[in-house]
């Protein structure tokens, strides 16, 4: 439901892999705060799904189906996009890949399940902050996030991919923060951790593995998409964080305190 | 030459320096050699190395090259108990705005290098499987800070720190430690000499807490002969600044 001070009203935002997830959240509570949303999702009908919850709510969706990997269609998703809605001023890189959810050891690694991971990750924020920037210019409050994960910081050994992937991530926001600041253009990344789908049916087969990671979260449970992380991503992208940039922000129930 | 330092090159005498991109590798391996190290070098650069010093010209485009390179070093000088890496393209080390950053330039500079380190870990892995050992990677400090320009090359960078953590604690109960050394100064990196690397923060001229920019040949080196002593071996996933102690982090 919008909230009756929407913070966003007027923006345009942008989520890459918003057809599910943490994706879906953060576009759910961007709508919510008055902003055009548009979806970039894999597959459409995903995308439909999540356009179909925000539209219920009186918001403003539009849905690109989308593989984040390839240019011409990172390039196509931001012209429709303004072409729609006048401008972009919100841009959030949040597709991964789903092969990063599964345990690999570093001497199996391959050429091939490095790009598989590298290209929706990496090349997907490189090609967003191209085809975004020219946009992001001209907004008032021109936004970029990406989505970042406390692995990264912490290194952990669940797949080493995944992690030096988001660890990349770090940097990546550290200097591109640096190059666009004198264009009053934010570039921060979240480090969120959210009950997904996938990870409340991973945790729902593995109650001992749930029973664990909840003592190890001090606020005692995990983030919801779209009220915790979601919210998080709208705080970024409103003026209360206008003075904000290059940071690295755990949105974790303070599950990673190590900075 | 410390004494600790001393200590280390008399009993763990074989270093593997395999570095990618820049002379640097050169630089470090004359310094580890004047240690009394024997050292391998495997590098796809041109820099001149003193003859105490056995040269591999190595490709680190693929997993067999890299593999093949220290097959080459192991017959020659033994098997290693350190090894030392950093991949850092010339193109990563260009400033360029993310706008004007060529698709090219972005994939050498970040999948290329960050495959090298990939590789030569996993080299590293397979070299030390049993016996246990001591790796070191390094790379400019600036990916702590970011710099403008320089995207790439910062996220280049600290995929490869977190990846020395993610091997750190994939394989510290196999006896291999992994560490990250992050070198200050830019007449380390001449290529960066012309980069807006920020500066510290003070309310005027900062000072240079140590007064020097640390040398590669014998600051790192010494630092990098300590890291495979026993006075480490509970080091493991650390990142390490030798920078004279300008970003005091975390």
């Amino acid at each position: 439901m919008k909230t009756s001070r929407p913070r966003l009203q007027g923006r345009t935002a942008l989520v890459t892999g918003a057809g599910g997830g943490v994706g879906r959240g953060i576009a759910l509570a961007l709508a919510a705060e008055g902003a055009n949303v548009v979806i970039v999702a894999r597959r459409k009908s995903t995308g439909d799904e999540t356009a179909g919850l925000i539209t219920r709510e009186q918001g403003t969706a539009l849905v690109i189906e989308c593989d984040v990997s390839v240019r011409a269609e990172i390039d196509a998703a931001v012209s429709l996009a303004v072409a729609t809605f006048g401008g972009l001023d919100i841009a959030v890189n949040n597709a991964v890949n789903r092969e990063a959810a599964y345990p690999l050891a570093l001497e199996d690694v391959t050429d091939v399940k490095w790009h598989a991971q590298a290209s929706v990750s990496w090349d997907a924020a490189y090609f967003l902050a191209q085809a975004a920037l020219p946009h992001l210019k001209s907004s008032v409050r021109g936004c970029f996030v990406v989505l970042a994960s406390n692995l990264g910081m912490h290194g952990g050994a669940h797949n080493p991919i995944y992690s030096a992937l988001k660890g990349g991530v770090r940097g990546f926001v550290k200097a591109l923060a640096r190059e666009w600041g004198p264009y009053q253009i934010t570039v921060n990344a979240i480090g969120p951790v959210a009950a997904t789908e996938p990870t409340e049916m991973f945790l729902n087969e593995h109650p001992e593995a749930l029973e664990q990671l909840m003592r190890a979260f001090p606020l005692g449970r995990i983030g919801n998409p779209r009220d915790d992380i979601g919210r998080a991503v709208v705080a970024i992208c409103s003026d209360d964080f206008g003075f904000v940039t290059a940071q690295n922000i755990q949105v974790d129930g303070g599950l990673y305190t190590a900075v | 030459m410390s004494d600790v330092t001393r200590a280390v090159n008399a009993n763990k005498g074989v270093c593997f320096v395999a570095v990618s991109g820049t002379d640097a590798g050169a630089t470090l391996a004359r310094g580890l050699a004047c240690n009394g190290a024997r050292v391998a070098l495997l590098t796809d650069v041109g820099a001149d190395v003193p003859s105490t010093v056995f040269r591999v010209d190595t490709s680190f485009s693929s997993r067999a090259s890299v593999a093949a390179a220290f097959a080459r070093a192991q017959q020659q000088l033994g098997s290693a108990q350190m090894i030392v890496h950093s991949a850092t393209p010339a193109t990563s080390l260009t400033s360029v705005p993310i706008d004007r950053l060529a698709h090219e330039q972005w994939g050498e500079s970040t999948h290329a290098a960050i495959k090298s380190t990939f590789y030569c870990l996993q080299a590293a892995h397979d070299h030390f499987n049993g016996k246990g050992g001591s790796v070191v990677v390094f790379g400019p400090v600036l990916s702590l800070v970011g710099a403008p320009g320089l995207v790439a090359l910062s996220t280049l960078l600290e995929a490869q720190r977190a990846l020395v953590k993610s091997a750190a604690r994939q394989w510290g109960q196999k006896g291999i430690r992994v560490n990250w050394v992050a070198i200050g100064g830019e007449s380390n990196y001449p290529a960066l000499a012309s980069a807006a690397i920020p500066q510290v923060i003070e309310m005027g001229p900062p000072p240079p807490p140590l007064g020097r920019v640390p040398s590669l040949a014998s600051d790192a080196a010494a630092l990098i002969g300590l890291l495979v002593s026993d006075a480490a071996s509970v080091i493991t996933g650390a990142t390490l600044n030798i920078d004279g102690g300008n970003w005091m982090v975390p």
